[in-house]
């Protein structure tokens, strides 16, 4: 239909005249002077067709049948539209509830990340002292009852992995004497410059990075020697160090902390790895830049070699000349150089040990995990608002996504439908007598 | 044959259904509607497309389409029959714009049957003008024709369907019986 036209009044001639053919079509007397007007109504609606008796006899038929039509997709049109829609929107909504639950599940068991996201947290570099001892035992007892356990001992023994000694380990002597040079009269090295102080030599491409990570890991009492053996296996699979272990058994629970080393370049796998032994409940990586002191120890070391090696050519020149007293003197420089070599040596490959090995503290605790491993009533509480939120989610990015594209629609509807419209009333203003 | 005065028993029929209760059911209103609009839709569909074949046709497609929506038919918007008649005018008007071309109708058998013996060679000279002046007329001035005069609607009916006033159809319905007066008047 199109817009209504403004009303206007009807010219009283015109009405008169309008009467007059509606009392003519219904038989009724006219005015004389307007008769010929009735009768022209009349003459005019006996021009009317009247349909065919086969058209009307077919066209009856298909009105009793319901204007059925043809073929297989049409009945099956029929029985779907016949089908209420309350039939419908139920099991619709069931099978929407149930791609959405089937979502949020595999969303849970896909993130399987801590409550706490890792976060980077600095570690300060260790004082050349405290690289320089051997890595004793972690000595990170804290419970009254400090027994280890009997399994990690023998496979400690087993391995030939630290040895556990009442909650304590200690690094083998082997391992000490592959991360130092063996030097006599070995003084301690002086202190490694902080990061900073030198400079970060920021065009250099290749950087010296210390790696560090902390992981707590949360099971079950009796499952945390289990997950500490995990932890072990873990750690020799990528050839790395249990610096120090130690596993408490307790009223409260048990509990076990590891020092470990293991190579910067399988840091990620073997986190991963850690993560899968047990539920994850905190975890941090961090990192810290140590070109700058290792450029400055290489710098040192070059220095030390080309001093001994000045000293070595000034004793040459001594014993050419039989000077024996000169030789005295440049024999004790030549035994302070070479301390001074050593220790620069050293200085520079504990840098390159502290970059190559990255230093992952791994807690195992039962505190927490028993409630994790329980399903209680605010579990439920909060999966249950989780699973609403995540639905809620959902139902927003759907109307984010279908709300433009229905508008759309309802745009391209309008604009088809006015077209339409135009395109018939265009119909009826072709040239006159088509 | 004596012609049956069928458009007035539309009018009359029109005005009664108003006064009576539109009935409840889809099934049975429908019914009811094409008894009595049947032949009213074809004489429509007739009058405006001047072709037989192709007022068989839109008049099914109407009835098939008032069928399909027979249940979203909405008595605040009008009547049933103005409801009928505008699914009508639609299929009509899309017939329209698909066709090219008119075919004459093949009534002339129709003029033979209609015209009583009693009537004389003057009404078949007015009636043959009236005829050609019908046929002249543009497609939206026989529409018009159409709808009064072979549907039998009355003016409020017409306007609903054309989407105007009642007032408006009244006048145009007034220029195009004044045009075929005096086509009449000259060919007498």
């Amino acid at each position: 239909m199109r817009l209504r036209e403004p009303e206007m009044p009807l010219d009283p001639e015109v009405e008169r005249e309008l009467a007059a053919i509606e009392a003519g079509l219904a038989g009724l007397e006219v005015e004389p002077e307007l008769a010929d007007l009735a009768e022209l109504a009349r003459e005019a609606r006996g021009l009317g067709e009247t349909p065919g008796h086969g058209f009307a006899a077919r066209l009856d038929e298909r009105a009793a049948e319901g204007f059925a039509r043809e073929g297989h997709l049409e009945a099956l049109r029929v029985r779907l539209a016949a089908i209420p829609p309350r039939r419908v929107l139920a099991p619709a909504a069931a099978a929407a509830t149930l791609l959405v639950a089937v979502g949020v599940g595999i969303s849970e068991l896909g993130g399987g990340s801590s409550s706490g996201g890792p976060q980077a947290v600095p570690v300060e570099a260790p004082s050349a002292a405290q690289s320089a001892q051997p890595a004793q035992g972690g000595g990170k007892a804290n419970g009254p009852a400090a027994t280890s356990s009997d399994k990690l001992s023998a496979r400690a023994a087993g391995r030939g992995s630290p040895s556990f000694e009442s909650g304590s380990s200690r690094v083998p002597d082997q391992v000490l004497r592959n991360l130092r040079p063996v030097t006599p009269n070995f003084a301690p090295a002086p202190p490694v410059p902080a990061p900073g102080n030198s400079g970060l030599v920021p065009r250099r491409t290749n950087r010296v990075v210390e790696s560090n990570a902390q992981l707590t890991l949360g099971a079950a009492s009796d499952q945390v020697p289990d997950v500490a053996d995990g932890v072990i296996d873990v750690t020799h699979r990528y050839q790395g160090i249990v610096v120090s272990s130690q596993v408490t058994h307790g009223d409260t629970g048990a509990r076990a902390s590891f020092d470990l080393a293991i190579p910067s370049t399988r840091l990620p796998q073997a986190l991963a790895d850690l993560s899968d032994l047990a539920h994850v409940q905190s975890s941090s990586e961090g990192s810290i830049d140590i070109t700058a002191p290792t450029v400055a120890a290489q710098k040192r070391l070059a220095k030390a070699d080309a001093h001994l090696a000045s000293l070595r050519r000034k004793l040459a020149a001594a014993v050419a000349s039989g000077d024996t007293a000169r030789q005295a003197v440049l024999e004790r420089r030549i035994s302070a150089a070479r301390v001074d070599v050593a220790r620069a040596h050293s200085a520079l490959h504990d840098l390159r040990r502290r970059a190559g090995l990255a230093r992952v503290s791994v807690a195992v605790t039962s505190e927490g995990a028993g409630a994790a491993s329980s399903w209680t009533f605010g579990d439920a509480l909060h999966d249950a608002g989780r699973v609403l939120t995540v639905t809620a989610g959902v139902l927003l990015v759907t109307a984010a996504v279908a709300g433009p594209l229905a508008l759309l629609a309802l745009l391209a509807w309008l604009a088809a439908r006015s077209l339409r419209r135009w395109q018939r009333e265009r119909s009826l203003d072709a040239r006159t007598g088509e | 044959m004596e012609r049956l005065p069928a458009r007035s028993r539309g009018v009359t029929e029109t005005l009664a259904a108003a006064a009576t209760e539109i009935p409840g059911d889809a099934e049975a209103a429908f019914a009811d509607l094409y008894r009595q609009c049947r032949d009213d839709v074809y004489a429509y569909a007739a009058g405006l497309l001047r072709d037989r074949a192709a007022a068989e046709d839109v008049t099914a497609q109407a009835f098939e389409r008032a069928y399909r929506r027979r249940r979203s038919f909405d008595p605040r918007r009008g009547t049933r029959r103005t409801w009928l008649f505008g699914i009508a005018r639609n299929a009509a008007l899309d017939e329209l714009r698909r066709r090219r071309r008119n075919v004459a109708l093949a009534g002339e058998l129709e003029d033979v049957d209609a015209v009583a013996p009693d009537q004389g060679a003057e009404f078949a000279v007015r009636r043959a003008a009236l005829k050609l002046a019908i046929a002249s007329l543009a497609p939206r001035e026989r529409e018009l024709v159409a709808l009064k005069f072979f549907a039998g609607l009355t003016n409020s009916e017409i306007a609903a369907v054309i989407g105007t006033s009642e007032t408006n159809a009244g006048t145009k319905l007034h220029r195009v019986i004044e045009k075929l007066r005096r086509a009449c008047d000259e060919a007498a």
